[in-house]
């Protein structure tokens, strides 16, 4: 398949500080995340993937063209920053309707794409008042439908939940998703993991500028062998499991919850363990009644990475 | 999106915002303050306190400040905003991420700021012209006078504009490099002997005034005025090479809107 966005060996540095480091990647149709701490080099990435920026080192290509002074692509291209900005003095509507309008749209098309635009995230009611007057949630909303108002074929969004309520929130990933189901690509930037969690598996972990891992999360989970993962098993023989795994080599800890029936193993070889709990389980007949992995998530994923770096 | 009709739709937004700013406004009010002075000398006048003539006063007082110090800086104001609020308020990304060249956002943004500074000089300087000359304005003479004025006034505002727009596009700090080039540049090279008078903006539009101020006052002249078709011609040509060049600064720079957070 085609790469939506290419980076190969891209470089951005502010004068002494490094924004992003050899990053090389393909983004291929779906919703990929791009996941990394604050001043991890994500909104640099995305301002490079954008325009705004042009690298000092390296190249990105979205549909196979240069990025940086390339203003047709932005036809087929959406982009939401992370900046609270607006102009003042104007209303949402009208705002709408100029970034329509610098898409080709006439005054009368570009008037209903707004009010559509707008009715996409519930702010139809406002659309005469100053954004001035909007609150944080309400602009963030209104930067996002104006991304999408041209139907791009790739979105790119810079932490476009930041201030957002709840109830938009789930909205504007439903948003998010509908949109990816036309075929279409998203790139997604957050620090919080189950924003992400709640779009896509497909994640990037950026930390420091650098690609920490890439993929499938479950993948990147599995990739680390060498990364102690807890496991819980709920079952009323608890002493039992634990007295047979205590003197184990690759079982590092052995916690007992508040509740009698969970014990909880913290084990450097998730595979030993398991075929160990088998054959424990087969030979003294016990009952299992579950068995979850509670650091499995984006969280202990990039917890490990970030602290191995 | 071609670029002219990128332009007018940059053109008709950037116009409607600059009416409702509020550096308009100020704009707008300081460049009636000769306008005032004019009104004030009339009231004393007519209750038989002034004995000065209104058209010195206009000559001496409101050409003076309209032309040395108000449009210089109005364009200062005005043309390093054009780039300058787009980076201050971090809007930029908002024209650059869509299918519209920068040349065309520019050329808009500088033609919605040259038109309504335009509108604003016409006013002020015909307001206090009307004011400080009383009925000689109707007459054919002082039409003539007042369509000099007029000229003046238009091409410094787009010489100046321009200009400026160019030390926004191009500089960090442009209000700074551009109070050293009004009050620096352009006051102390007319002191210089030899035609290095030729090398600044206010010698042009000078020499398109109708009348010639005394040696040693706020407009003079060292040197001979250039004819008025060679003022003009350098008025627009400057005005259209500032704006072709800060096009190009800014379609080929990159703006870095915020402190890099990465």
């Amino acid at each position: 398949m085609e790469p939506v966005l290419e980076a190969q060996d891209l470089s951005k540095w502010y004068g002494n500080i490094l924004g992003v480091s050899d990053i090389s990647l393909n983004l291929t149709p779906g919703i990929h995340g791009l996941l990394g701490p604050n001043g991890a080099g994500k909104t640099t990435f995305l301002r490079l993937a954008s325009g705004q920026l042009k690298p000092n080192r390296g190249r990105i290509r979205i549909f196979g063209e240069a990025v940086f002074s390339n203003p047709g692509l932005f036809n087929r291209v959406g982009f939401c920053p992370e900046n609270d900005a607006y102009y003042r003095g104007v209303n949402g509507g009208d705002y709408l309707s100029f970034m329509a309008r610098l898409h080709g749209a006439s005054p009368t098309e570009a008037r209903e794409r707004a009010r559509k635009a707008l009715q996409r995230v519930g702010l139809e009611d406002v659309a005469a008042k100053a954004i001035s007057a909007y609150s944080l949630g309400m602009r963030q909303r209104l930067k996002v439908t104006a991304a999408m108002l041209h139907d791009p074929q790739l979105l790119i969004l810079d932490e476009p939940l930041k201030g957002v309520d709840p109830l938009w929130r789930v909205r504007i990933i439903e948003l998010i998703r509908e949109f990816e189901s036309q075929g279409r690509t998203v790139i997604v930037s957050s620090h919080i993991l189950p924003e992400i969690e709640s779009m896509t598996n497909n994640i990037v972990l950026i930390h420091q500028g650098e690609i920490l891992a890439e993929g499938d999360i479950q993948e990147i989970r599995g990739l680390l062998d060498s990364h102690p993962h807890m496991v819980s098993i709920r079952t009323p023989h608890i002493r039992r499991i634990a007295s047979r795994f205590v003197q184990d080599n690759h079982v590092l800890t052995v916690n007992f919850s508040d509740s009698a029936r969970k014990v909880v193993f913290k084990t450097d070889n998730r595979d030993h363990f398991f075929d160990r709990l088998n054959r424990i389980v087969v030979e003294e007949a016990l009952e299992i009644e579950e068995i979850t992995s509670p650091d499995d998530n984006l969280q202990a994923v990039f917890n490990y990475l970030v602290g191995r770096k | 999106m071609p670029f002219m009709s990128s332009a007018t739709v940059v053109f008709g937004f950037f116009a409607r915002l600059s009416l409702r700013n509020r550096r308009t406004r100020l704009l707008l009010a300081a460049a009636f303050i000769p306008f005032v002075i004019l009104l004030v000398f009339h009231l004393v006048a007519i209750s038989g306190g002034g004995s000065r003539s209104g058209a010195v006063l206009f000559r001496q007082m409101a050409v003076p400040f309209l032309f040395q110090l108000y449009i210089p800086l109005m364009g200062l104001l005005g043309g390093s905003a054009c780039v300058g609020d787009e980076i201050d308020q971090r809007t930029l990304v908002f024209l650059t991420t869509r299918p519209a060249g920068k040349a065309s956002i520019l050329l808009g943004k500088s033609a919605a700021q040259i038109v309504i500074s335009l509108a604003i000089v016409i006013l002020a300087l015909a307001g206090s012209f009307a004011l400080g000359l009383g009925s000689y304005v109707f007459s054919g003479e002082g039409m003539a006078r007042l369509g000099k004025y007029l000229l003046a006034g238009a091409l410094a505002t787009m010489a100046y504009t321009s200009l400026f727009v160019l030390f926004g596009a191009l500089l960090k700090k442009p209000v700074i490099a551009g109070i050293v080039f009004i009050f620096g540049w352009e006051y102390i090279v007319q002191f210089i002997p030899g035609s290095t008078q030729h090398l600044t903006i206010s010698h042009y539009i000078k020499s398109l005034l109708p009348y010639k101020s005394s040696a040693g006052g706020f407009l003079m002249f060292q040197l001979e005025p250039s004819a008025a078709v060679h003022a003009v011609l350098v008025l627009l040509l400057l005005s259209g090479f500032f704006l072709a060049l800060a096009t190009r600064v800014f379609s080929s720079k990159e703006y870095v809107l915020s402190e890099p957070r990465i």
